[in-house]
């Protein structure tokens, strides 16, 4: 009689642990897939920022061009009024 | 009768296996054996001479028995080997030595298991179960006769399986189960009819009258010696006649039926002088001599008793001598002799009583050994039955065991993959983080930087409306105030154009921030753009602008890049406006070798390329060019036009 139940005992605890491992095998497939969706989203996202952030940078980089050129030509074109300023004032002297 | 029955089966048995005399068998076979060559042809010679020795000198036959094992042994052949061995076995079964017998069968039996021969094994069966029957272990006879039974049966072997069944039958006599040993007869008959063997037929229907008569039933047991006489007068089977007669003799005169004993027994001893079969003629004679006696015809009874007398001393058949002292006792005192009278009576008793204690000593032996045997069972079956509990309960153990086994395992894989399953986890978060803290980090700076591009559009807001104040004051200065002095004039012209320029600068500035990518579409517009304002000021130059259809208008380029190439084609354009004089400009986009192609072309004055010193313009191409990897090649000569080409 003991032993009909301890075997029927161990069998069936085996065949829960049995389904248990078959679950958790099911649960990190799923996982595995569910994080997988979510890392190609975020990549998605961050591919997206990145090109987003290249084409600032290319924008940065025209707008750094024309800071450097507009200053350049600011400083210019003051100097000329000033030159002018300076010929008008000789011409009336 | 018992005798009768086996003596039958070996009559049977010897007229199924020896179809003509063995002498001149065993003369051919030592011709055979002077000429063979060989040595497993002379083992199976060998073999034969013993199987044929047998039945004439057994001493001969072990001779030739030992001969053909040797040779068997030194060949190595098994199945010979087996072969010599159970005819050597044979030789002392009919030697009497049944022990002896017994184990050479068993080792025959032995290899032929090996060898898988199952007309073999079924033959060895009926042999052992022969030296059973003769050593009245009855039980372990049948279980032996039953093994070649099914054997003989399933072959469709019938002879031998009937003659099986004879032996069968005479058992289940000998332990009382009459009914059984019928069925068994009533088999063998039917196939003795049905195969037509007269013979075998009277034969067995005698036997079945024995086993009636055992069971009380002499009108049965009548007809069947009546039906088994008139078979065996039609083949003439005497022996089987002789049988007949004494019995139904026998049985009329244990009916009292005198007349009709003294007529059948007379038939039987007239039938058994001719047979002259051991004792049988001398037992029917004391069977006459008992109805002499019991008719009052002593005178005719006492030569018969004497004469069987003598012949049954001298075979030492005891319990036909008791009868011959119990029918000599009426004879003697018929003749008043009463010494016989005494003498034979004492002798009878004195017989009797030894037979009854060799009887009483047989059976105590019996019981004896049936008490041994079965307390040697019970024991073996005890132990194997405490064989079995241990085996049951190492098997529980076992199960136990590998359950236990089992689950130690299960729990491990379990607790793996559990543990595999939080690691894959906290990886798959850290994974997770990393990369949302890279998307943060680059959303941060994208934000910064996007902040940084509204900033400085604020700011070129600002300094584009600023200029154009400078530019509108300039103009107000030099048409509001009619400036007579030309140096001052040509200083306000250049403010002003410089200013213009800036602010053209600006704008395209603007226009390439406020587009993520250009597109050939857009640089195509905006190219057109400035033609057109060019030949609207400029009306003696002739402005043409054409793209490769081959070429896709939706094909991007980045901001930077977008904007140095508008610059270069911007900047040949003004070089041609302004140095080269032309008439004409050409400006074409095309396609070669999978790169694209910015042609700018014009049929002005030309210079030489490398004489000439290069200025701010053509500097500025090339290293705009550099910055873009693009390839910039300048083709002029005086006179010839200029041609800038750019390849990207």
């Amino acid at each position: 009689m003991f032993h009909i139940l301890f075997s029927l005992t161990v069998y069936s605890i085996v065949f829960l642990l049995l389904a248990l491992i078959c679950k958790v095998y099911i649960d990190v497939k799923k996982s595995s897939i569910i994080s997988n969706e979510r890392f190609n989203d975020l990549n998605k996202l961050i591919k997206a920022e990145d090109e987003k952030n290249q084409q600032i940078y290319q924008k940065l980089v025209l707008v750094n061009n024309l800071h450097e050129s507009l200053f350049n030509r600011l400083f210019k074109i003051t100097n000329d009024i000033l030159l002018f300023q300076n010929l008008i004032f000789d011409n009336r002297s | 009768m018992k005798k009768r029955f086996l003596s039958t089966i070996f009559v049977i048995f010897s007229f199924c296996c020896f179809p003509q005399s063995s002498s001149k068998v065993i003369d051919s076979l030592k011709k055979e054996l002077i000429k063979v060559n060989g040595e497993k042809n002379k083992a199976k010679i060998y073999g034969d001479l013993t199987w044929y020795y047998s039945q004439i000198s057994t001493d001969s036959a072990l001779v030739y028995g030992d001969k053909a094992m040797s040779l068997a042994i030194k060949i190595g052949d098994s199945t010979l080997l087996a072969q010599t061995i159970s005819d050597n076995g044979i030789v002392h079964y009919l030697k009497g030595d049944y022990d002896f017998s017994k184990d050479l069968f068993k080792k025959s039996l032995n290899i032929r298991n090996q060898l898988k021969d199952s007309g073999g094994i079924a033959s060895l069966n009926y042999k052992i179960g022969n030296i059973f029957y003769k050593t009245t272990s009855l039980d372990s006879s049948m279980v032996y006769y039953l093994k070649a039974l099914e054997y003989y049966e399933n072959n469709n072997l019938d002879v031998i399986a009937n003659s099986l069944k004879a032996n069968i039958a005479s058992i289940y006599m000998t332990l009382k189960n009459y009914q059984k040993a019928l069925n068994y007869l009533n088999e063998n008959l039917e196939f003795f009819k049905k195969n037509n063997q007269l013979e075998f037929t009277g034969n067995v229907l005698v036997n079945r009258a024995s086993v009636h008569l055992f069971m009380k039933d002499t009108t049965q047991a009548i007809t069947d010696l009546e039906k088994g006489i008139a078979i065996s007068r039609k083949v003439n089977a005497y022996p089987t006649l002789g049988s007949a007669y004494n019995n139904l003799g026998t049985i009329y005169n244990d009916k009292k039926e005198y007349q009709f004993a003294k007529k059948y027994i007379l038939e039987s001893i007239k039938i058994r002088k001719k047979t002259n079969l051991g004792t049988e003629l001398e037992s029917s004679k004391l069977t006459l001599a008992g109805i002499y006696n019991a008719l009052g015809d002593f005178e005719k009874a006492k030569p018969l008793l004497l004469n069987s007398l003598k012949v049954f001393e001298k075979e030492n058949v005891n319990d036909k001598l008791l009868n011959v002292y119990l029918q000599l006792i009426p004879v003697y005192a018929y003749q008043s002799k009463p010494d016989s009278v005494s003498y034979y009576t004492d002798l009878y008793i004195k017989s009797k009583d030894v037979n009854l204690q060799e009887k009483m000593q047989s059976i105590t032996s019996e019981i004896e050994t049936k008490y041994q045997t079965e307390k040697i069972e019970k024991e073996i079956l005890s132990q194997r039955a405490d064989l079995a509990e241990k085996q049951l309960n190492l098997n529980r153990k076992n199960t136990q065991l590998v359950g236990l086994g089992i689950l130690t395992i299960v729990l491990f894989v379990l607790g793996y993959l559990l543990y595999n399953q939080q690691k894959l986890k906290n990886q798959q978060l850290k994974k997770e983080g990393e990369l949302k803290e890279a998307l943060v980090k680059i959303e941060t700076q994208n934000r910064l930087q996007e902040q940084r591009l509204r900033i400085s559009r604020d700011l070129h807001d600002n300094i584009g409306a600023q200029l154009t104040f400078i530019i509108s004051s300039v103009e107000n200065l030099q048409f509001g105030f009619k400036m007579k002095n030309e140096k001052l004039t040509n200083k306000l012209s250049s403010i002003s154009d410089f200013t213009k320029e800036t602010i053209y600068e600006l704008r395209d500035t603007i226009w390439a921030m406020n587009k993520n990518a250009i597109t050939i579409e857009d640089l195509q517009a905006r190219i057109s753009n400035f033609i057109d304002k060019a030949a609207v000021t400029l009306k003696g130059i002739e402005f043409n602008f054409s793209i490769d259809d081959s070429i896709l208008k939706t094909l991007e380029f980045k901001s930077v890049k977008g904007m140095n190439i508008y610059r270069i084609i911007q900047e040949a354009i003004n070089n041609s406006i302004k140095y080269a004089d032309a008439s004409k400009v050409d400006i074409y986009i095309t396609k070669i070798d999978n790169c694209l192609s910015f042609e700018i072309k014009d049929d002005g004055k030309g210079f030489n390329v490398e004489e000439s010193i290069s200025g701010n313009g053509l500097n500025n191409m090339r290293k705009r060019a550099q910055d873009i990897q693009a390839k910039i090649d300048i083709v002029s000569d005086i006179n010839k036009g200029t041609s800038v080409i750019l390849k990207v």
